[in-house]
């Protein structure tokens, strides 16, 4: 027997959703607050799907998901996802609402569901997910995620024993996550012309999970993504049930048992190929045959809110999303720019705040994390000038000289819906978070047009 | 002046790798020591004029005091004979005589300054600070689990206007003893501080102009907004 409460908070709820829907918002968290205001346990009498897969992680988590439930749907399956990325409690539950009927039974056959990591125990224990993807785990937001180690006892805590893990091989610290739970492992192997990236500021792990002597890294991708192994204990990183095995301009090929399988798959970031790779491998443990999976992903091109670059009149324009707050995900993005050959002189767009276009005196943005982003890759010949845009500008600009670069090269914005800014190198790249992807698009768009009106 | 940095691979949690870059730009590399957790720290028999912690977590901490305590006495003594020490963000609580967590497990600190920290996982407590040293202005924030209790009245780092001191019932943040200040405003203190820092380490530091701009405006921004804790 419900509650009266739950009964409630139905009504509200999916009244708040039509009233969203007809007003054209976004309806994807605040049914599901609303719902959880007036039933606090309202996840308790939300019927889950027979069959349910959670993605969690710091990065990698949305694209995953998207990709999960993308070949799935198109396999003829009838499935709920917040593939939105509300992936708190109430994106969570606004999804469930829209997978159950008004007195709780669910009606779809599957929920792919991402969810994020702080919320796991609130979550977790209510969907009792079959499959935990797990893309990896760094230092974040402090303010949400306060550091590793609290987010590994979160998820240690909340993950239910009978789940079937999906873990990356390369990542120590969730690699050795619930070590009773059934798990897979999937991995990229070093590639014979990769470089490593073992200079970054911060590295989340350094000594070995067993026995705390120091951890050997046998190949350091980038931050504590590796291939690691203990000289004290046996520690070692797991061998890899799948893996993706060599990288071609437009192939991958994906080693499993003793098979080999090609993908098409064009030049892209090592963070799309670990979130490809995790997607194959929760599909194989589906069932699912990788020609099936590879001829989907062939077809269909995955659409991205974090990459975008057009060329125009050979100059290039490029937006990157590299969420605010998180160091890793912007290391990232300036080791991707300092290793392009072929992009020329280069200016960089910083929108590094939150909210780096409008003035928001709402709270005070702590911007200590900038000190923890290798801000020192974009000390190069080729990037020529770098702005800094928001309330923050001038933290920003402090961080580049820190990082040795020339003071006659930063530039200061004020927070701004335009750009006025000249195109005068080869490549024009704006970085933006997760708060800025429109604007960051329409700034794109500006300076695209601006070059095609040039004589 | 020569300058360790206690521990820095695992005690940089917040931004704290701000004031280590800081103090290698003023000081030049050379004059800077890097002691890892595994390591025996350098101050107890070299001639150390400053060393710097910054926050760690509940697990580090417990494996600090281990590593420290056994050199307690030894730490007084140099900090009596005028040895900086910079503590920030939980680097703090270590100093104290506990710290607690919310199942009433207890870790026993160094017992240098008579604090208890308590842990209460939620809610995280975050908030901008802003307030004053002597009469320098000090700018940063708080990031932390915790709050401290303890008598710091005739001791305290800064009298806090915005934000809040060592709990939320007092403006008083910090603890100072002799040159060692310890604080649990994290991140790039140091950077966000100048005055403070050319104060604090007697020199002249880099981008002092910028720096001053920068540390204006945040002051600027605390006054505007409604509420400092986010
Ligand atoms: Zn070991």
């Amino acid at each position: 027997m419900k509650p009266i409460r739950f009964y409630l908070a139905m009504i509200l709820a999916r009244f708040s959703y039509i009233v969203l829907k007809i007003l054209g918002k976004n309806a994807t968290q605040f049914p599901g607050v609303i719902a959880m205001k007036v039933c606090p346990n309202i996840l308790r009498y939300l019927e889950v799907s027979d069959k349910v897969i959670a993605i969690t992680g710091t990065n990698g988590k949305t694209t995953t998901t998207n990709m999960i439930a993308s070949f799935l749907t198109a396999q003829g399956i009838d499935l709920v996802a917040n593939n939105l990325g509300s992936n708190i409690e109430g994106g969570i539950i606004s999804a469930l609402l829209n997978s159950t009927t008004f007195f709780g039974r669910n009606h779809k056959e599957m929920a792919v569901l991402e969810v994020d990591e702080r919320s796991s125990p609130y979550i977790f224990p209510y969907i009792n997910p079959d499959i935990i993807v797990i893309t990896n785990l760094f230092r974040d937001s402090y303010k949400r995620n306060a550091d590793v180690e609290f987010i590994l006892s979160i998820l240690e805590k909340s993950i239910p024993k009978s789940s079937l893990l999906i873990l990356n091989a390369e990542d120590p610290l969730s690699s050795n996550l619930c070590k009773d739970n059934p798990r897979k492992y999937f991995s990229i192997a070093p590639q014979e012309f990769e470089e490593e990236v073992s200079d970054n500021i911060i590295k989340d792990l350094v000594y070995c999970p067993s026995c705390g002597n120091k951890l050997i890294f046998d190949f350091n991708r980038y931050h504590h993504i590796g291939f690691v192994h203990c000289e004290r204990c046996d520690y070692a990183s797991p061998t890899a049930d799948y893996l993706i095995w060599k990288i071609h301009e437009d192939q991958i090929i994906i080693k499993e048992g003793n098979n080999y399988y090609p993908y098409q798959s064009e030049a892209s970031r090592i963070t799309d190929n670990y979130n490809k790779i995790a997607v194959i491998s929760v599909l194989r443990e589906m069932g699912y045959n990788h020609e099936d999976i590879a001829n989907y992903f062939n077809k269909i091109k995955v659409v991205s809110s974090r990459y975008s670059e057009t060329i125009v009149k050979n100059k290039r324009v490029i937006s990157m999303l590299a969420k605010a707050q998180n160091p890793v995900a912007n290391s990232l993005a300036f080791d991707f720019i300092r290793k392009q050959k072929s992009w020329g002189s280069i200016s960089l767009i910083l929108m590094n705040e939150t909210y780096t276009h409008k003035q928001n005196f709402n709270s005070i943005e702590n911007m200590a994390w900038i000190y923890d982003a290798d801000y020192e890759y974009l000390n190069i010949p080729s990037i020529k000038k770098i702005l800094c845009m928001g309330q923050h500008n001038l933290e920003c600009k402090i961080r580049l000289l820190f990082a040795g670069i020339d003071e006659d090269k930063i530039q200061l914005l004020e927070p701004s819906y335009s750009l006025d800014i000249t195109t005068d190198t080869d490549t024009t790249i704006i970085i933006h978070g997760a708060k800025n992807i429109a604007v960051a698009r329409q700034f794109k768009d500006m300076l695209v047009r601006r070059i095609k009106d040039e004589n | 002046m020569k300058i360790e940095i206690l521990f820095g691979e695992v005690c940089s949690l917040y931004g704290d790798h701000g004031n280590i870059m800081f103090l290698e730009k003023t000081f030049g590399k050379n004059n800077i020591n890097k002691t890892s957790i595994l390591e025996t720290p350098k101050f107890i028999t070299e001639k150390i004029d400053l060393i710097y912690m910054g926050a760690m977590n509940e697990k580090t901490q417990a494996q600090v005091i281990d590593k420290l305590l056994p050199f307690k006495d030894i730490l007084l003594e140099k900090l009596d004979n005028g040895l900086k020490a910079l503590f920030t963000g939980t680097a703090m609580d270590i100093l104290g005589k506990t710290i607690v967590e919310e199942n009433g497990t207890t870790l026993e600190g160094l017992n240098i300054f008579d604090f208890e920290t308590r842990i209460k996982k939620r809610p995280r407590l975050n908030c901008a600070i802003y307030g004053l040293y002597k009469n320098i202005p000090i700018v940063g924030h708080k990031t932390q689990f915790t709050q401290t209790f303890g008598d710091n009245s005739e001791n305290y780092f800064i009298k806090v206007q915005k934000g809040m001191g060592i709990n939320k019932n007092t403006n008083l943040e910090g603890f100072i003893y002799k040159n060692l200040i310890a604080t649990n405003i994290t991140g790039p203190l140091l950077i966000m501080n100048p005055q403070f820092s050319e104060n604090y380490l007697g020199v002249e530091i880099p981008y002092k102009n910028l720096l001053l701009a920068a540390q204006n405006k945040r002051i600027k921004d605390t006054n505007l907004v409604k509420d400092v804790f986010y």
